[in-house]
């Protein structure tokens, strides 16, 4: 068996975020991530079935709520069940498999909360980019854009955030967010002490043992 | 080893074609071993058609191929072995310790006093199983001349003792002289192992290719060589001073030259292809299969290899450490998942090892996904 955890994650955002989350808390290097990067919501199966051969530590699979929290955890235990790991029956539950690795899963941006990791961060944006984060909620606004899905709302609202905060590259996605490479201020989404990412953190702790 | 001479026609079948049912039963479904070199006890089920072995250096992959070969082979195998991993192979001493040495570390911990038992359950040719220890000598041997005293001379003697499929016995031993004594009937497994000595051992694979040669049936190995490796064409065994050895034409030199001083590489792969087209429903195990090979040629080397394994119906075991030669593996597995299996060694040096047999499925998603399985 590995010795470290392995976090699985839908996008290279989330793999961005949950790593500097984890130098803030002191466990850079503590675990693993998935090799390739982005395996989709429907991509955990596969990764599962090729976790049977190495078996890490534990496994933790980090997945958006989306707009419907109950059909997107729904759709993580099918894949749990179809890899032929034991199927935890709510999030955060760590459940065992014989012969397999300890598995847990994480809904971003909280067990039953819909959204994803944007509507998180969004949330806990730095308050010194307020007037931008006002223009990024102006922007869905009068782009009819406010009965759209929680998830796909926030995607929006971040893309012309990020936008609005990177001058020098307003092309810039969530996993540049906080880097200062290319002139970005890297202060968009603070991580240390905040509120809103005290309960991710506290469950990944867990696994740092 | 078997190595006699198998027919065949040039009939050239397509790797990624579906398997045919006859040929997708294993010839080996599972093995139990004891006390054998750094397995103390392991028992491997579910073997495939297709089994690669991966694991860390030292972790026992080599030997669980050396498991798999032992059973239904002569005495002298623990010589053979001594001789594929490089290592010294003194003379043979009746002296004690010096006789024990030469096959002690076959024995998990170097601890003769228990014995290695090792079956292999599978279809009919290939279920067997054997008994190593050191069998207290009876009879007083004669003492060979020079300062060798009583309490000196090795009191046991080194024996194989197998059991076939129709249950009939042979026992071997090496007596002080190094050589075979036999009794019973010994029937010889088809199973080949090709090593980095073995592919080295020019004669054998010019025996091999002489014989199918004899049979007009080289045309499928010739293909399939040209195809892998376009610069080169028309093998055949030569003699050299007596001596056969592989030639093959070369594009653009004038006389034919020996495979092995065109490549290591090329050799290996004609050797494995040899090794299948002499061992039909039989058993063929490669280690460090990737070692030599240029690493564009592992498509070419792996649906050769397919191709050849399901025509000559050979069941198939490979170690290797090479993510690329894993790679390009991963079609094969995908269009069959059933007959492939990954076998993972594990365990550090000292402490006894085991391994396992991930099946197909397992293997082709970590292949796709990038998941770190060597």
């Amino acid at each position: 068996m590995a010795a470290k955890p392995i976090i699985l994650y839908e996008g290279v955002e989330d793999k961005v975020f949950l790593g500097e989350l984890l130098k803030v808390l002191g466990l850079a290097g503590k675990f693993d991530f998935q090799e390739r990067n982005g395996a989709g919501k429907d991509g955990f199966e596969k990764i599962l079935k090729a976790l049977v051969i190495p078996t890490p530590k534990a496994i933790i699979i980090v997945a958006d709520n989306d707009g419907n929290p109950q059909d997107a955890f729904k759709n993580i235990q099918k894949q749990i069940g179809n890899a032929g790991f034991t199927v935890p029956k709510k999030p955060r539950e760590t459940v065992a498999t014989p012969n397999l690795s300890p598995l847990s899963v994480l809904m971003v941006p909280w067990d039953n909360d819909s959204g994803c990791l944007e509507t998180l961060c969004l949330s806990a944006a730095n308050p010194k980019y307020k007037n931008q984060l006002d223009c990024a909620d102006a922007l869905v606004k009068c782009a009819g854009a406010n009965s759209w899905e929680i998830a796909k709302k926030a995607k929006l609202k971040m893309r012309g955030f990020l936008s609005a905060v990177c001058k020098t590259d307003p092309n810039t996605g969530l996993r540049f967010a906080w880097t200062t490479d290319g002139g970005r201020p890297g202060d968009i989404f603070p991580l240390k002490g905040v509120a809103a990412y005290n309960q991710i953190a506290e469950h990944l702790k867990g696994f740092a043992i | 080893m078997n190595s006699g001479p198998q027919n065949h026609g040039d009939k050239k079948v397509d790797a990624n074609a579906e398997i045919p049912q006859d040929s997708r039963q294993p010839m080996i479904n599972s093995i139990h071993i004891e006390n054998f070199r750094c397995f103390p006890k392991l028992v491997l089920k579910d073997f495939g058609k297709y089994n690669i072995i991966v694991g860390e250096n030292g972790s026992g992959k080599t030997a669980l191929l050396e498991a798999i070969f032992l059973p239904g082979n002569a005495a002298d195998v623990p010589v053979v072995y001594r001789n594929q991993r490089g290592m010294i192979s003194p003379g043979f001493s009746p002296e004690k310790q010096a006789y024990e040495a030469m096959f002690s570390d076959l024995f998990f911990n170097f601890s003769t006093d228990l014995p290695i038992e090792i079956k292999i359950i599978g279809s009919h040719e290939n279920l067997r199983s054997a008994r190593v220890y050191f069998k207290p000598i009876t009879e007083r041997p004669l003492l060979p001349e020079g300062e060798l005293k009583n309490g000196r001379i090795t009191d046991r003697l080194f024996t194989l003792q197998t059991k076939d499929a129709d249950n009939k016995e042979s026992i071997q031993q090496i007596n002080l002289k190094g050589l075979i004594t036999a009794g019973g009937e010994h029937k010889q497994a088809i199973i080949g192992f090709v090593t980095t000595g073995a592919a080295g051992a020019a004669q054998v694979l010019a025996q091999m290719l002489s014989d199918i040669r004899k049979n007009n049936a080289d045309g499928q190995i010739q293909e399939a060589m040209h195809e892998l490796f376009p610069q080169i064409s028309d093998f055949s065994t030569e003699l050299t001073g007596g001596v056969g050895e592989i030639h093959c034409t070369v594009t653009g030199l004038s006389k034919k030259v020996p495979v092995t001083l065109v490549s290591h590489g090329i050799n290996k792969v004609l050797c494995i292809i040899l090794f299948i087209a002499t061992h039909r429903g039989g058993v063929v195990l490669v280690d460090e299969i990737d070692n030599g090979i240029y690493f564009k040629a592992f498509p070419k080397m792996w649906e050769a290899i397919v191709r050849f394994c399901n025509d000559f119906n050979v069941q198939f075991f490979a170690s290797t450490h090479s993510k690329e030669c894993l790679d390009e593996l991963r079609p094969f597995i995908e269009k069959n998942q059933d007959v492939y299996r990954l076998i993972r060694t594990e365990g550090e040096s000292g402490a006894g090892h085991t391994a396992r047999v991930f099946k197909g499925e397992n293997f082709a998603a970590a292949l796709e996904t990038g998941t770190e399985i060597r």
